[in-house]
């Protein structure tokens, strides 16, 4: 029997070579969720079949899965707890708001900049890391996060205080998809993070 | 001179700040030194504490001082129950009993509301009014809430440390945050100190959130977020070697606060962490802490 199962194997291999190829590529999990979630976008902006509610719900879970990604390298490989996360987030969406503002850049290229800054800032508190470990990083990285947050709240230009950054350019992705409602642009939600995030 | 009498106006209009985080800065040390967690959820403890204070004084009776008593109770008893059901069962090794602390807080605020609603209490003050004085010709006031809540914490950290150091209790405590393991050799029931420890600083805590309490008149459930913050930043400010270095640390945050009010006062929070964060980047040790040598 186990023979059978192992010839039956062997002809369908042979059968679609590219295909197992493909099939057992490390990035082929990634592409099919790329894919699906481009699917899903296009269904929602184009047809009435996914509601805002599950593209939205569908949008936080990929940004916290992201955040959750970044504290799996720090946390589970490094052994180094952040408590900083949500500050750093904020950091972020306020970086690209300004960006956006400020430069009018394509939406890829804010991504990259905004990518490239949180590198820069992550290298900087790596370092502060060289010097503490255990409950001192994690207090130190509570310590920042506040430090940010208190900035964030406080009335000034680049974050505008407790209303938020206004006046934000709508966002245009790979000159298709234009966010220009007001649902969409909440729907996006970058610039409510800051403070959600602690 | 006119800055001194002010620096010494806004610190005297602070006093009750400094014994809330000496109290909770002495408990989160407890913790820390015998069960080896920074117990995040501290603040959140409690204020379950002062919520159960809030609602004695509010249904049954309008005895103040019995509803604090009982609201610190209240906290001793979560506090030992903690350790027993839920700390004690986490390995001691890696970051799940922090992890484990942070889980905590998010159930005590879903909790909270669940059994007290969503509408914050009020409280009462233990004393109305002020006190003014005069001292070297300038004219001072403090009041009379503040100056007994610096003055109470005060007293119970001063009972807190004679019992470390002058009873059996005490010494237990010392060796556990020590050595764990050659103190369980030596006969000492660990286990029962670390969870005396973690009572020990849940009443800790709830005494600070009743006082807090007091002084702001409401309870609600985010009400002890900064305190917290600065309690933790107390720790490693003192240096965790010593049981009284983070307390030094939670007196030193106020004043840094105040001295820092005097260049902004909008950004005086701000820059505290900021001075905090420097000092203890400079001196990874704390203040009041020391290199120690491992032995290989």
């Amino acid at each position: 029997m186990t023979m059978i199962n192992d010839v039956q194997k062997e002809t369908k291999e042979k059968r679609f070579p590219w295909l197992q190829k493909v099939y057992h590529s490390p990035f082929f999990g990634y592409v099919i969720l790329i894919l699906a979630l481009a699917a899903l976008q296009i269904l929602y902006m184009k047809t009435g079949v996914i509601t805002l509610t599950v593209s939205r719900a569908i949008s936080q879970t990929i940004i916290y899965t992201m955040a959750a990604m970044g504290l799996s390298i720090l946390l589970g490989m490094g052994g180094l707890i952040s408590l900083g996360t949500g500050a750093f987030i904020g950091l972020g969406a306020y970086l690209a708001g300004n960006i956006m503002k400020a430069l009018n850049m394509p939406y890829i290229l804010v991504i990259v900049a905004v990518v490239a800054a949180a590198f820069v800032i992550g290298i900087m508190i790596g370092f502060i890391s060289l010097r503490a470990r255990g409950v001192h990083l994690l207090i130190i990285t509570l310590a920042l996060a506040n430090v940010l947050v208190e900035i964030y709240a406080r009335p000034n230009n680049f974050t505008g205080g407790p209303n938020g950054l206004a006046k934000v350019p709508f966002i245009k992705l790979f000159m298709m998809f234009q966010l220009n409602k007001d649902s969409d642009r909440q729907h996006h939600g970058f610039l409510q993070g800051p403070l959600r995030g602690k | 001179m006119d800055g001194v009498r002010m620096f010494i106006q806004v610190l005297l209009n602070n006093l009750h700040t400094i014994g809330i985080l000496s109290l909770t800065t002495l408990g989160l040390t407890l913790t820390v030194k015998t069960a080896n967690v920074t117990n995040f959820s501290q603040s959140i403890v409690s204020t379950f504490g002062a919520f159960g204070a809030a609602w004695v004084l509010m249904h049954y009776m309008r005895n103040v001082w019995l509803a604090t008593l009982l609201g610190v109770i209240a906290c001793f008893i979560v506090g030992l129950i903690l350790d027993a059901v839920i700390i004690r069962k986490c390995s001691p090794s890696g970051s799940g009993r922090v992890m484990i602390t942070l889980g905590l807080i998010v159930l005590f605020y879903a909790f909270l509301p669940l059994i007290f609603g969503m509408v914050p209490y009020e409280f009462v003050r233990y004393f109305q009014g002020n006190i003014d004085f005069t001292m070297f010709g300038q004219s001072f006031s403090v009041t009379k809430n503040g100056l007994f809540i610096f003055c109470a914490s005060g007293v119970v950290v001063g009972i807190i440390f004679l019992a470390l150091y002058l009873t059996k209790w005490g010494l237990g405590v010392r060796a556990t945050a020590s050595n764990k393991m050659v103190a369980a050799i030596m006969g000492i029931n660990t286990n029962r100190m670390t969870a005396i420890s973690w009572a020990v600083s849940s009443a800790c805590g709830g005494l600070a959130a009743i006082f807090f309490a007091s002084q702001t008149t409401n309870v609600s459930v985010s009400m002890l977020g900064t305190v917290q913050a600065n309690s933790l930043l107390a720790l490693v400010l003192g240096g965790l070697v010593t049981f009284y270095g983070p307390v030094l640390g939670a007196v030193l945050i106020p004043i840094i606060v105040v001295f820092v009010s005097m260049i902004s006062s909008l950004w005086a929070t701000p820059l505290m962490y900021i001075a905090s964060l420097i000092i203890v980047l400079l001196v990874p040790n704390g203040l009041f802490g020391k290199q120690v040598a491992k032995k290989v």
